[in-house]
């Protein structure tokens, strides 16, 4: 499809003025067919491969909340954007590797900045672009945070982010806070650029995790590009007619290295829905990939129940048969989520196969291992009784019927082999590697892990060993070379793609003059359907009934206020929180004990709930305990 | 002419919520949409889909981190309206 350049860099400068008159809609996207001979990441650093893909025809493409494009950007455009961007930015005089904030909007203006600083020699680092319900405060709070862990010298916001960004600025000394716009009235030095190179920093990634404790990612020049062949070359195996599609945030290491570095190295064209728009109107994904014949996209699971829940697929009318790479990760990968999306969207052509299991990190630069191409999410059933008991994850095809008889059994997705030139190792508590199908700490060494963390040695020694070890947190184990994850030692709790820390939450609760710290302990359990829920045991003195009322309800709120998400809060009388023999909290045993107290809880109200009827108000508890119990560990 | 308006929009308003709020409770002005209403994050995206329909606005992002009350919403979408 041809576009064309003049009107597309004249939208791209007119930021979000679209050229469209009545139903005239004058913008074509980038086309496909970039053009030039196809290179899979084969570049020494970020600035090269841009480089590169500037001979093209392929770019970005934003399209707005109604599925409409509204700002075209080639890589031609951005190239000359960013050179010129930098210029004006080594007018500021900055140290070489300065950390440049950026507020991570889907907008043109991310892949401008990030750019700019890779021409430049200053570090970028995004930043979250994401508002909860009420959440002005914390959003500052983390913005702050942030800035001062990163000390950064310059931050960049869009027009609308900028009273928030100037807020967390204020008694942080940085040397401009700006827009976009504030940045371009800069004056361009003379000074020759000097890109970023191969053993510098190319960004700065804070982790998903921990807003109140973040940890900055630093991922080499070298580390990205390795990440980006093994993606591109190895994993997906790009070639001709691929097109992207992504409504993942940038701020997000699959939103950023996903889907603007990797298709950027790869030369080929992405078309972008900002995560807002997807959350509000799911269908716009699978439109835009049906419209512009797209190929591959990445989603969290959450993502695929999303669109299963609320395209009403008797109105529609999709293409999907070309959507040859469904990527998804992030998150546990539950197999029935994919399996109910695939259900609902076989009669648009989609094609089970093109499920691509994947398991990564932003320590890793983001793909640490993907599923075999074109086979589809493949599963192991395993005994759960065994995993459980002895932490070993035997096949059913390993028992017979009477074995099995009343026994739970577990489907886990396989996550596939390791990226070439890396190595994943399964360790027990004491560090010796575990041998297949024993479940242990999952460990990560090749040419994509990270330096380190920025500005904190102390938690990078406690994750990387001196001979590149990563030690990821996750728990899983290998059968055959497969990898397959079965729970987080880090003891993350994620609800709706969102990784949250439980020290956040006990955070909150611990700010209440009522609750000391330690009284506190987040945990994530299986709700009825099997996905997570939040849950969190408060340990409380107060007899009162209305005060302990006032208390769950204060709790519960500060929790949607701050964090965004529903957490149950149950309150339960001093010492009975478990401890570890060094007088830590145990979340894991936290989550049993809760387990254990909603089971007893159901076997007592049984009988009166059966009297009155009147299950609404601890239905979803009740079904949760029944579930709880069939998957707890 | 506001006052009819900011009437106009709660009366469509209401009904939008009572159909998408987690919990069932009277809608007055200041009814909160996290503590009474009982909204998340992602139940809000799916009410504000519905509501930018309605009134054939775009509904900014950042208007969400000060929304609390029925009222803040009703203000918030009259001005957008106002506004374009």
């Amino acid at each position: 499809m041809p576009y064309s350049p003049t009107l597309s860099i004249v939208s791209y400068i007119g930021i979000n003025i679209a050229f469209d008159t009545g139903n005239m809609n004058f913008l074509n996207p980038t086309s496909t067919e970039s053009h030039i001979s196809l290179r899979t990441a084969d570049f020494s650093n970020l600035a090269e491969a841009l480089d590169y893909a500037a001979k093209g025809m392929s770019g970005f493409n934003f399209y707005d909340g109604r599925g409409k494009l509204r700002t075209v950007l080639p890589y031609s455009v951005l190239q000359k954007e960013a050179q010129t961007l930098a210029k004006r930015l080594l007018g500021l005089k900055l140290a070489r590797g300065s950390r440049v904030a950026i507020v991570a909007e889907t907008h043109p203006d991310f892949p401008r900045f990030f750019f700019a600083c890779q021409y430049a020699g200053y570090t970028p680092v995004p930043l979250p672009a994401s508002i909860h319900l009420g959440g002005q405060k914390a959003y500052v709070e983390q913005l702050r945070s942030l800035l001062a862990k990163s000390q950064a010298d310059i931050a960049v916001a869009p027009v609308e982010f900028l009273p928030f960004l100037q807020e967390a600025t204020k008694g942080l000394e940085l040397k401009l806070v700006g827009t976009p716009q504030a940045f371009d009235e800069l004056i361009e030095s003379s000074v020759e650029l000097a890109p970023l190179q191969a053993e510098e920093t190319a960004y700065i990634q804070y982790t998903s995790g921990s807003t109140l404790f973040p940890r900055g990612v630093m991922v080499s020049g070298a580390a990205v590009m390795h990440n980006l062949a093994g993606i591109t070359r190895d994993g997906l195996k790009i070639r001709s007619g691929d097109r992207c599609v992504s409504w993942l945030p940038y701020y997000h290491d699959m939103g950023l290295v996903g889907f603007v570095l990797a298709p950027l190295a790869a030369q080929l064209s992405v078309d972008y829905l900002a995560t807002r728009d997807f959350a509000m109107r799911p269908r716009l994904w699978l439109s835009l990939m049906s419209d512009n014949k797209g190929t591959i996209s990445f989603g969290p699971p959450f993502g695929y129940e999303l669109c299963t829940r609320r395209v009403r697929s008797d109105a529609e009318h999709f293409d999907l048969s070309r959507w040859r790479v469904a990527g998804v990760g992030a998150e546990t990968i539950r197999i029935e989520i994919l399996e109910a999306f695939t259900e609902k969207m076989a009669p648009f052509g989609f094609d089970r196969k093109a499920f691509l299991a994947s398991y990564g990190m932003a320590e890793c630069s983001l793909a640490v291992s993907f599923s075999k191409l074109g086979q589809g999410a493949t599963v192991d059933e395993i005994n759960a009784e065994c995993l459980s008991v002895s932490q070993e994850a035997l096949p059913v095809a390993d028992f017979s019927e009477d074995e099995l008889k009343g026994i739970h059994t577990k489907k886990l997705v396989d996550c596939g082999v390791p990226l070439p030139g890396h190595k994943i190792v399964v360790r027990d508590e004491h560090g010796q590697a575990l041998p297949d199908r024993k479940c242990g700490t999952i460990y990560v060494q090749g040419p994509s892990v990270m330096c380190g963390y920025f500005g904190d040695p102390v938690a990078t020694a406690k994750v990387l060993s001196a001979d590149g070890w990563l030690n990821t947190g996750d728990i899983g184990y290998l059968h055959d070379g497969n990898l397959v994850i079965t729970g987080r030692e880090k003891d993350m709790i994620i609800i709706n793609g969102r990784n949250l820390w439980p020290q956040d939450l006990e955070f909150y609760a611990e700010q209440q003059p009522e609750i000391r710290p330690g009284d506190a302990s987040a945990i994530s359990v299986p709700s009825a359907d099997g996905s997570e829920m939040a849950v969190m045991v408060v340990q409380y003195r107060e007899t009162n009934e209305s005060k302990r009322s006032e208390m769950l309800n204060r709790l519960a709120r500060i929790i949607r206020e701050e964090v965004g998400i529903n957490c149950t809060i149950e309150l339960v009388p001093a010492h009975t929180l478990p401890r570890t023999s060094s007088g830590k909290l145990s979340r894991a045993g936290t989550q049993r004990d809760y387990l254990r107290r909603q089971e007893e809880q159901k076997k007592l109200s049984v009988k009166s709930l059966f009297e009155e009827q009147n299950m609404s108000e601890n239905n979803s508890d009740l079904r949760l305990a029944a579930v709880g119990q069939r998957y707890a560990h | 002419m506001t006052t009819t308006q900011y009437h106009d929009i709660f009366k469509q308003v209401e009904g939008l919520l009572l159909r998408y709020a987690p919990q069932q409770v009277p809608i007055q002005d200041d009814t909160n949409l996290i503590n009474d209403l009982g909204f998340d994050s992602l139940k809000v995206m799916d009410m504000l889909n519905e509501v930018e329909d309605v009134f054939d606005i775009t509904y900014p992002l950042n208007d969400l981190a000060s929304l609390h009350t029925v009222r803040d919403f009703v203000l918030q979408i009259q001005k957008i309206i106002e506004n374009s």
